[in-house]
């Protein structure tokens, strides 16, 4: 009697025991498709690439691009960033304002901006002052800054402010 | 006594089997999940694409795509087919439906070809070659 008690108590927990693997398999492959299913965000790592790009061109050797200043010494207005730093801003997405902004600020050692240059879709700088987890669908910003010497004198140093901004949403961010 | 221990002996085993087979299962699905098509598509089209934005004029840059060799001989498609640059977007394509697209900011003229060796067959590896435009 005692045997057959010992069995049927066995039995149960046999079933008990798969109906736990079955929740065990259920969350694995919950959570498995969670982690693959949401796309690899490298936005900020685009941007950063961006940033190298674009201070490469605006300053060689430790000096200021010429082509930065117009004929009068002063900032040239008319600097093409994306034709000057080799850059595209087209993308596979068919937006029409665009899925890139670059802001580049220059300031005297007095942390006064005395030029800056701007491109791409200036709607998605608003983005950037937005640091909330749940507004993490919004573009992604990066900003860093370096100083450099003027073109014609090493007695002038201006600091260099260059944010990038990336949205890419759609395949960053799910 | 002897036939009792037998009894206990063999759904012990069979207890022991039934969880073995079950996590090797779970493994199995993982490490499918990890290296499935649509997920190396995009991984490698956003790792190429960063490497072209990265890269400098008459460059030269080797990518190691053995798993997208892999997986690309399983679904039937040619190794020469599996990426793609049209205009600033690359494309990887490593299933007979899709494949996963993503563009690059440098304006560089930007070819990709497999490696082929002395054989002609591919090496797994894919050139990728940065020029001016």
């Amino acid at each position: 009697m005692k045997i057959k008690n010992k069995k049927g108590a066995e039995k149960i927990l046999s079933i008990y025991w798969f109906a736990i693997l079955i929740i065990i398999a259920g969350a694995v492959v919950a959570m498995v498709s969670l982690f693959y299913g949401a796309p690899y965000d490298v936005r900020s790592e685009e941007a950063n690439i961006m940033i190298n790009q674009v201070s490469d061109c605006l300053s060689e050797n430790g000096k200021l691009n010429q082509k930065l200043f117009n004929e009068t010494k002063n900032f040239n207005e008319n600097f093409n960033l994306k034709e000057e730093c080799k850059l595209i801003f087209e993308t596979e997405f068919k937006s029409e304002k665009g899925e890139y902004f670059l802001e580049v600020d220059f300031y005297d050692l007095n942390n006064e901006k005395i030029f800056s240059i701007l491109d791409g879709n200036s709607n998605l700088y608003a983005d950037c002052k937005i640091e909330n987890e749940k507004y993490k669908k919004l573009s992604k910003c990066v900003d860093r800054e370096f100083y450099s010497l003027d073109h014609f004198s090493d007695d002038k140093v201006f600091k260099i402010k260059i944010t990038a901004v990336v949205r890419k949403t759609e395949k960053n961010v799910k | 006594m002897i036939n009792k221990r037998g009894e206990i002996l063999v759904e012990n085993v069979l207890f022991i089997v039934l969880n073995i087979i079950f996590i090797s299962l779970l493994i199995f699905f993982l490490f499918k999940q990890g290296s499935g098509a649509i997920l190396l598509e995009q991984t490698y089209s956003k790792q190429i694409a960063l490497m072209i934005d990265s890269a400098k004029p008459t460059m030269e840059i080797k990518l190691n795509m053995e798993k997208a060799q892999k997986i690309a001989e399983e679904n039937k498609i040619d190794f020469n087919e599996v990426v793609s640059i049209t205009g600033n977007v690359v494309k990887v394509k490593l299933s007979q439906k899709g494949g996963y697209e993503y563009s690059f900011f440098n304006d560089v003229e930007a070819k990709a070809f497999p490696e082929i060796d002395d054989q002609n067959k591919y090496t797994g590896n894919y050139i990728f070659t940065i020029n001016k435009k």
